[in-house]
Parts: C-alpha cells; structure tokens; sequence
C-alpha cells in the first residue's frame, strides 16, 4: 500500500530551514523589505492626508473649521405691525435651535454667540482726552471674561476697556463712560451724540493686539488686528454683556453684527473620523438654507459657513496628488525587497545545492523543488512579512507626516502585507526556480550576455518625455495643490537602477578582463583574487550600493533644493521671515538688534504715469534684515542699499519696471521729485502685481507723512519674534510671515513625497546591509579554507584582515563613487523641475547634500570595518582540521 | 532482456559545447557508444577529457549541442523536460562523486529507499539491495554515522532502488581508501548482476577491473 501524505523532503520542510541561520536571515531580511514598502503605502498616503487635515485645521480659525452662522441681527421689527422677534430674544431663540441642531454632531462645541456693534466711548462727565480717538468696536461674547488678561477690576457690571484705549482717554475702573451712535459718516444715524447708555468701566484688560493671538479670539482677529490686504482704519474692542450690547445700539440702526459659532475638536481626527462631522455640518447647512426648517427660520438671512469639508477635500487632494510618486516609490522599495527575495531564492539553492542535485537527478521537476522552496521559505516570509508591517506602521508613526491613519489605511496595510508575503513567496519560488533549471536539464543560453539592463534606461527615456512635468496635482473645489511632477520621481528611480545594472555588467566584464599581473603585495594581490575569483558577486555588491547612495543623494538634492526655492520665493514675497504693521509705537527688544528695520510702505506711487508700490527703508538695517539670496540675478541687496545710501542725488531701486529711464520723475502723495533709478529683476517684498520702488525712508516719510504704513520687518523665528514684541507693548496690526506662504497646504504634497523618498534610501540602505552579508555568508566556506592555507603561508591575521578590507571597502567605495555619479547625473537630468512656480523668481536654488554625502562616505566605511572585522573574527575560529574536511 | 531488446542506454554523434562570453568551450566530439544490461561500461581519461560531460548528457541532466541519446530505445533528446524527468525518475539512477552529495542528511538508510521507490512508483523493495551491498545493519542510520564507503553503497543503493535501467556514477571512488573503493566495485558489479546497465566514469584501476567495457575519451573523443 503506498504511503499517503507528502514524501519526506517536503513533508520535513518547514522545520529544515531553521538549521540554516543564514538562508533564515536572508529570507526575513527579504519578506521584510518587501512587506514594508508596501505596507507603507496606504499608511503613509492616510498619514499625509491626516497630518493635511491637521495642519489645515491647526492653522485655521477653530469656529471657521466648524458652524459659523454670521449676519446682521435685527434689533427692531422691520414691520412693527408684523410681531417677529429681535434683539435678545431672537439671538435666545438662535442659540436655542443651534443647539438642538447640532445634537449628535460629534467633536462640535456648544455654540457661542457674538454681538458686535460699533460706538463713540467716552468719559460721562468731563471732556474726553482725545476726542478724535473714541470710536469703538462694541463686543459681547458668550464667556469673554475667560479669555482676557485683566489688568485692574473685573467684577460687576459694566464695560470692560483695553488698556491702550483706557490709557489714550485717561478712563481707569470705576469711572462712568457714556456711549453714542458709533454709526460711519454718512449713514442715517451719524451724528446723533445723544448718549445711548451709561455705564461704569469694569474693568481694563490688555489689549489683544499685544498679546499672541488665541484661539477663542480668532473669529474676531481681523476687527481688532485689521486685515492685512486692507487699509481699513481699527479701532480698539470694548468687551460688555449682550444685554449692555443691545442697551448701548441705537434703535434706529438695522441691528448688529451676530455670529452663532461652534468650534470642533479636531484633536487626533483623521479624515475618516472627520466624514461624521462633515456629514453633520452639511446637514446644517441644508437645514440653514431651508426658511421652512426652524434652523433657517431662526438664522434668516445669515451666512452660515465651515471650513472643514474644503479642509478634508484639500487633504484628499494631497493624496490624489502623493499617489503618483509614493505609489512608484513604495513598488520600486518592494521591488528592492523582491531583489532580495530573489538573491534569497538563489541562496537557498546553493545552500541545498546537494539535496536538490539528488532530487533533480532522481527527477523531480523544477515545480516540485520550488514547492520544497516555498514550504521552506513560507514560515519566515510569513514571519518576516508581519515584521515588515509592524515595521511600516512604527516608521509611519514615527517619522511620517502624521501617526494618526485611517481604519481603511490599516486595512489596506494589512491586505497589502499580505500580497507581499505572496509576492515574495513567488520571488522565492521563481528565483529557486531558475536557478534549479539553470543547474539542471537545461540548454546552455546566451540569453545572460544580453545587455537587458537597457531596459530600465530606455524605459527612463520614455518617461522622461511621456510623464508630464506639471505640478499642479489636482483642482477641485478645494482649489489647487502642488505636487512633485512624476517624472522627477519615475525617471532618476530608473535612471538610477539601470545605470547600476550597467555599471555591475561594466565591473564585471572589466575584473575577468583586468590583468592583476602588477599587483605584486601580498594582500592587495589576496583581495584582488578574490574579487575575480567572483566577479558576479562583486558587480552585485557595487550595483547594490550605488542604488541607496544615488536614491539618498538625490532625494536630499531635490528635498533641498525645493525647499530652498520655495523658502527664496516666499520670502521674496513677504519680504523676510516676518513683517509686521504697526498702529502705534514699537519698542524693539535687545533680543532682536540687529534683525529689525522699519520700513513704510505707500501703494500708490507714481513713476511716470505707472502705478508703482513704495517701500521707505532703512539702508543701513533693511540689507541685514531684508530676504536675500546670492543666487539671485543682478547686484546683491548690499550693493543696492550702498546706491541708496550714497550721497548725491536721491535714488530709487525698482523691480518690475525694466524699461525706466536711469532717471525718472516720481509722484508720491502728490508730490513729485526726481531719482535716479537702477532697475532690477527682483525685490523683497515685491507681493503685489505692481512693479516696486525701494527709496531711503526718510525722502519717503517726507513726501508721504502719515499716509505711508509703518512696518516693521523682523529676520529669524516668527514666534519668538513676535512673542519678544508683544512683550515690550509694541502695538502690532497686521502679520505676514514667510512661513504662511506654504502653510495652507498647497504644497504638502511635495514636502511629503521626499519624507517618503528618503525613508525608501534607508530602506535601501537596510538592502545594502543585507546584500553585503549575504556577500560575506555566501564566501564564508571558501574564505575560511583559504584562510587556514594562507596562515601556513605566513599570512597572518593583520594581513588577512587588510586584505578582506581591501576586498570588502574597495567594492563598497566603488559602489558609494558610482553612486555619487549616478544622483549626479539624475539632477542635471531632472533640475529645471525643481522650481514648482516658474512664474516667481528665483527660480531653480540647487543645494548640494555635502553634510549627506560625508556621512554616507563615514557609513560606508563603518559597514566595510565591521563587516570585515565580524568576517576575520569568523574564519579565525576555524580549525583547520575541521576545515579540511568540511564538506557542508 | 533478451538480444534483440535495446541497450539500456546508446548515444550517437554526441557533440557539445559550453558557451562562453566570446567563443564556445568545445567539450564532446562526435560521441558514440552502448551500455548494456548486465554489463559495467566504464568511461576512462585524464581530466578534462569530457567523461563527466558525457555521464550528464547520458543521464539526461544535460542536453547536448548535438547527437542522440536513447534510453531502452527512447530518444531522450527529443523529448521534453517534462518527459527526460520522467525519464530520469524511472529509468535512471546518478551517483555523484561526493558520498555526502549523494545523500539527504536528514533520512536515515531505510527512508533513503523508501523515498527512491515511493519517487518511481514502485513497491517498498530495498532490503535485498541493502543485503545484496553489504549494508542490511546500517538500515536505521544518517548519512553522519557511515563511513566514505558506505555512504557511497547506500548512494547506488539509493539510485538502484525501484529498478532503473541504468545507472550511472561519476568518480564514485574518487574519494574513498583503496578498500572502500573496492567495496563499492564489488557493488557496482553487483548492481550490473541484478540487470542494470552500470556506466562508471573513472580513474581508478579497481573500477576497470569489474568493468566488462572499458571507453577511453581523449579530448572529448572516444579513442
């Protein structure tokens, strides 16, 4: 009867590979890289969108990502025959039914409602200090109190007045104030100085404006900061109690400004848990559209608004746009991985090279030896598989955009790591396999002088001309987000590995060729032997290494130089890392000497008859403080302010002007004069379509006086920066920073696909690693007989060392040169791409990866002392006895 | 078997190259020889001559530039992969140079056997091969605890097991003593006894001597 169940060299299988540490090690190594990658791909793309969402969020108006109900609410009836609610009772009647509607919205706030109306502030009895100076913005706002630094009372009622306000007017607590129309001139109550209410002032708190910006304020930033596209004047906040509020409006006004809001919670939210809230802003939105439903009855004609279903399109956006370079990169680090799942399926068959000649012999097809393989291999691609996702969620977590991912992403991960075991396995079996036929019942082929690592360079040549070179990745209705044009990803991936694959053909044929007759040094001459004695393997090890060098190297190229021209051409925008308006005095602090300089800014000059933005600086400070970047055309910003600081006749600096006289006659506030002008192709600050003057500041206080703006222009970090200044009372109006530039998250994408490029270098520097052992494992038994017969021929172990040095860093080093060479040639390939906005200067900033490169350099010859130290101290242990007839 | 039945193994015009990166390696020229049953055809020259190429080619591990190979009168160069492993799996057995290349570390003697004829299809015989090569108190051991000469025995034994028509060994006594090397003859003649047809390439005077034919290549040809 014959034996059921599989013969014993299969149905033993799956324990027989544990006896191999080493085909163990490189069968982890490879299901590893394989699995990570691909595991990566989901997390990271759900970890980008998140990190989108939070950073939109995060730098968003908390009530502005949630319901913002904004508009006019009546303080009389319209009809007084027709009963309707107003005032008090109809904003009662809002919060109400905000509240029920927004029952069951999850991460929503309780709504918070706003009152805002505008008044003449003044001392009840006696004359006010500065009469001019009264006008206020009139606020009541559900738990102010909270949310103020109170300088003197707070208790009882009353008005509470900022501190540079009660200062200007003399009003301190206690005293009465009374309050008038605040109506603008012209409207139908202007004029009108009967008082409308008398009340006590409550209390003093520090005025917002020299204070950092808080979330609970937010909404309001604009009425009491100004905008910064606007010359609106700002007046100071008054902060009292609605019922004050309503008692303070003139009843003959259409009513005052209300705003019901309801902040959410986005702490920790992915764009999945975002969909419920999402969902429920939109209902009320519908809700809010409908006169039939209570919620638009109650809100009648306001406005009602929220940011974050454009804040979560925007982030699906990023992914739409991450997918066409993450996805390429995260299928070529698999691709690495099967590699090595490939050289791993070789390795297996050396290592039962033995068995499988007695199995093919007695013949046992191919298939069946590559099903041995695969009930091998299986358990620890499995095990190596699950390490690989493990791995993938950790690196997400820990250096991706975000740790927070989707449910979906985890599931993709799951489902991805799953499909790289299968591919891996297959990896394995095809690689065994053909190597199996290769040994056994073939016919000899010259398929393998084929120069077929072609293929991969022709195929760069075709992408480089097929793919596009856009960057604007996606337009929807969370308008437009930049993204790296696939070609700078896909074509230096190829370029990359086909020009190893070359390069490894090349070294190969050269070492059979090469004639090592003058190599006369005993160990220079042991190290050269072995490298021809394997010339395969040592093209293998080069290639393999040039591959992650080039990879890093070339991503930090491009990683830099993006961000070096993105950084240039935003702070050619703004001017320097932040610029400030001014509505008062500014005290500079000691912290900021000597990266400050006072700049007044006209926007409507004349040069000739063409409107022209003015900005008055400082030359001795604004050359110090101002953005410049060397690479930029024509003189530098020093060589500039030296024209204007020069005696003689006064001059003028223009961008955007290019066909003006040397001199030109200039209006400004009417006035004109004449300057002598040098023209240039760029200034900071430039941010308007206009071209821009630069002009000493004192000629341009003169001929502007007070309707120039007074700025201040601050060089280093914009939070402290600011923080330094509101500490010394500076009174700061408008912010405009550099770093906002790119802070709605246009480009995100971008900055997220090189996080993702670099993390695939190191990746492939874990190949580096893994190839290089599997160099030494797979050499181990021929060096260790070679090593005995070498000690009898007076090679001592120093000098065997060396010479394993030689051999080992001698074909890294080479690897780390063509390496170099190979991220070489993909930039001068790729580069005129690295400028995402062509349309705004500079252009093009390379920056060259020095600090990367000599610590791939000190890395490269670490692994090469280390291997080689791990691989003397291996083959010292062998006793020749042992050695001799070592036949395993 | 009878003499109108074809040898168990015949080759014509055997002619093969080795390709090599600029011009091929020629190792077998115009080849032509029989191996019957019953008989020991042994294949001697010096080395580099072509016996292992030829050993390789005739048991069907290697296809060659040009010839035929027949096996019990089936041209196995005309066959598929799939039929020359069929081929190989019932009507060939290879004994390689190396006693421990020829075996599986992890099978005793017994379970050597047993997997030879389970792969052929054949009944669990082998006891009266062990007998027949001296090995029948060696049934329940591993390939560590026998010697170079057993090792090699069990190997033909391993490779007559589920009776192929032909055997073929290359050098197997190339690495045993003088006395090892001549029980493994005794068996090699033995198996030819019991109706294989046993081609032996080899040095080794005490092979030549139980062999009933004796080829010698010179550079790839029979002189």
């Amino acid at each position: 009867m014959p034996k059921r169940g599989l013969p014993a060299p299969w149905a033993r299988a799956p324990m027989m590979i544990w006896r191999q540490p080493a085909v163990v090690l490189a069968v982890l190594a490879a299901a590893v890289l394989v699995a990570l990658p691909a595991a990566a791909i989901s997390l990271f793309l759900s970890s980008a969108g998140t990190e989108t969402l939070q950073k939109q969020a995060n730098a968003a108006c908390e009530w502005a990502v949630g319901a913002q109900w904004q508009g006019q609410l009546p303080v009389a009836p319209r009809n007084p025959q027709v009963p309707e609610k107003v005032g008090k009772p109809l904003l009662d009647a809002r919060l109400t039914t905000a509240r029920q509607a927004e029952a069951g919205i999850p991460d929503l706030s309780p709504p918070v409602a706003t009152l805002i109306t505008r008044a003449n502030v003044a001392i009840a009895t006696g004359t006010p200090v500065h009469p001019e100076q009264r006008l206020m913005n009139l606020v009541a706002r559900d738990g102010y109190a909270g949310h103020v630094q109170v300088l003197s009372g707070g208790t009882g009622p009353g008005i509470w007045l900022p501190d540079q306000f009660a200062d200007t007017q003399q009003l301190k607590v206690g005293d009465q104030v009374s309050l008038t129309s605040g109506s603008l001139p012209g409207s139908a109550t202007a004029g009108n100085t009967t008082p409308l209410a008398t009340m006590r002032v409550a209390a003093v708190y520090r005025d917002l404006r020299s204070l950092p910006d808080g979330q609970y304020w937010c909404s309001l930033k604009n009425l009491y900061r100004g905008s910064p596209l606007s010359n609106a004047a700002v007046y100071p906040m008054a902060l009292l109690s609605s019922d004050d509020l309503f008692q303070a409006t003139d009843p003959d006004d259409s009513g005052v400004g209300s705003s019901v809001e309801s902040s959410v919670d986005t702490t920790g939210m992915t764009t999945a848990s975002a969909a419920p809230v999402i969902d429920g802003l939109d209902r009320l939105r519908a809700r809010s559209a409908d006169p039939e439903d209570p919620l638009g009855a109650a809100f009648g004609h306001a406005e009602y608004t929220s940011s974050l279903r454009g804040m979560s399109d925007r982030a699906d956006q990023v992914t739409s746009a991450l997918v066409t370079t993450v996805v390429p990169m995260g299928a070529v680090g698999a691709l690495a991985g099967l590699v090595i799942a490939a050289a791993a399926g070789s390795f297996w068959v050396d290592r039962r090279r033995a068995e499988l000649a007695v199995l093919s012999a007695r013949g046992v097809g191919p298939w069946a030896l590559v099903g041995k393989a695969v009930l091998e291999t299986g358990a620890v691609v499995a095990l190596g598989a699950v390490a690989g996702w493990f791995a993938a969620r950790y690196l997400v977590a820990a250096v991706g955009p975000s740790p927070l991912v989707t449910p979906g992403a985890l599931t993709g991960s799951v489902l991805a790591g799953g499909a790289a075991l299968l591919v891996t396995l297959g990896a394995i079996a095809v690689a065994s396999g053909r190597r199996i036929t290769a040994h056994f019942d073939t016919r000899a082929t010259r398929a393998r002088l084929w120069p077929w690592e072609l293929i991969p360079l022709v195929a760069a040549v075709v992408c480089y001309f097929v793919l596009g070179d856009g960057t604007v990745a996606g337009v929807g209705t969370a308008g437009s987000v930049a993204g790296i044009p696939p070609r700078l990803v896909v074509v230096p991936l190829l370029l990359v590995i086909g020009l190893a694959l070359f390069a490894a053909r090349i070294v190969r044929w050269s070492v059979v060729r090469a004639n090592p007759v003058k190599v006369t040094r005993p160990v220079s001459f042991l190290s050269w032997q072995r490298i021809a004695s394997g010339p395969a393997a040592a093209a293998v090890l080069i290639g393999a290494t040039a591959i992650p060098v080039a990879l890093s190297v070339y991503a930090t190229t491009v990683t830099g130089s993006v961000d070096r021209t993105l950084h240039a051409e935003s702070q050619l925008i703004v001017g320097s890392d932040l610029v400030l308006g001014l509505t008062g005095p500014a005290h500079v602090p000691p912290g900021l000497a000597g990266r400050t300089s006072f700049v007044d800014r006209y926007d409507s000059g004349y040069v000739g008859s063409t409107t022209v933005n003015v900005l008055g600086v400082d030359p001795e400070t604004f050359a110090t403080t101002a953005f410049w970047d060397d690479a930029l055309p024509g003189p530098t910003l020093a060589e500039l302010m030296a024209e204007l600081a020069a005696p003689g006749a006064p001059a003028g600096i223009l961008a955007g002007l290019p066909a003006t006289p040397a001199t030109a006659e200039v209006r400004i506030n009417g006035q004109a004069t004449k300057l002598s002008i040098t023209t240039v192709a760029q200034l900071p600050g430039k941010n308007s379509g206009f071209p821009q003057l630069l002009v000493r500041k004192d000629l341009l206080d003169r001929l502007a006086g007070e309707n120039a703006h007074p700025q201040l222009w601050v060089r280093g970090d914009p939070a402290q920066s600011l923080a330094a200044l509101s500490s010394t009372g500076t009174q700061i109006g408008t912010v405009s920073q550099a770093q906002d530039v790119t802070a709605n998250g246009v480009y995100a994408a971008i900055s997220y696909t090189f996080v993702f490029l670099t993390a695939v270098s190191v990746l492939a520097g874990a190949i580096v690693v893994v190839g290089l052992l599997l160099y030494l494992n797979a050499r181990a038994r021929a060096r260790r007989s070679a090593y005995v017969l070498l000690r009898r021929m007076g090679i001592g172990p120093p000098a065997h060392w060396r010479a394993l040095l030689y051999e080992v860093g001698g074909l890294l080093i080479a690897g780390f040169a063509f390496g170099l060479v190979f991220a070489a040639a993909a930039v001068a390939v790729t580069s005129p791409g690295y400028d995402l906005d062509p349309g705004i200067a500079p252009g093009t900033l390379l920056s060259a990866p020095w600090s990367l490169v000599l610590r791939l350099a000190a890395a490269t010859l670490l692994a090469a002392v280390l291997a080689t130290l791990a691989a003397q101290r291996a083959v010292s242990r062998a006793r020749p006895a042992e050695v001799l007839r070592d036949t395993e | 078997m009878t003499p109108n039945d074809p040898p168990a193994l015949r080759c014509a015009g055997l002619t093969h190259h080795y390709p090599a990166s600029d011009h091929d390696v020629p190792a077998l020229h115009d080849v032509a020889l029989s191996a019957a049953r019953g008989r020991v055809t042994a294949l001697v020259g010096p080395s580099g001559s072509g016996k292992s190429t030829l050993l390789r080619i005739l048991a069907c591990l290697d296809r060659p530039t040009h010839g035929t190979v027949e096996v019990d009168g089936v041209d196995a160069t005309a066959l598929s992969a799939r039929r020359r492993r069929e081929l190989r799996r019932h009507q060939l057995g290879y004994v390689f140079q190396n006693p421990i290349d020829n075996l599986l570390g992890y099978l005793t003697v017994e379970e050597h056997l047993g997997l030879a004829t389970r792969l052929r299809g054949t009944g669990p015989a082998g006891g009266e091969l062990l007998d027949a090569l001296g090995l029948s108190g060696r049934r329940t051991h591993y390939p560590r605890q026998l010697s170079g000469g057993e090792q090699q025995r069990v190997a033909l034994a391993f490779a007559a097991a589920g009776d192929p028509a032909a055997l073929l060994a290359d050098e197997p006594t190339a690495q045993l003593d003088r006395a090892s090397a001549h029980l493994v003859g005794e068996a090699l003649h033995r198996l030819a006894t019991l109706g294989h047809a046993v081609v032996v390439a080899t040095h080794d005077p005490e092979l030549t001597a139980v062999a009933d034919d004796v080829h010698e290549l010179v550079d790839g040809r029979i002189a």
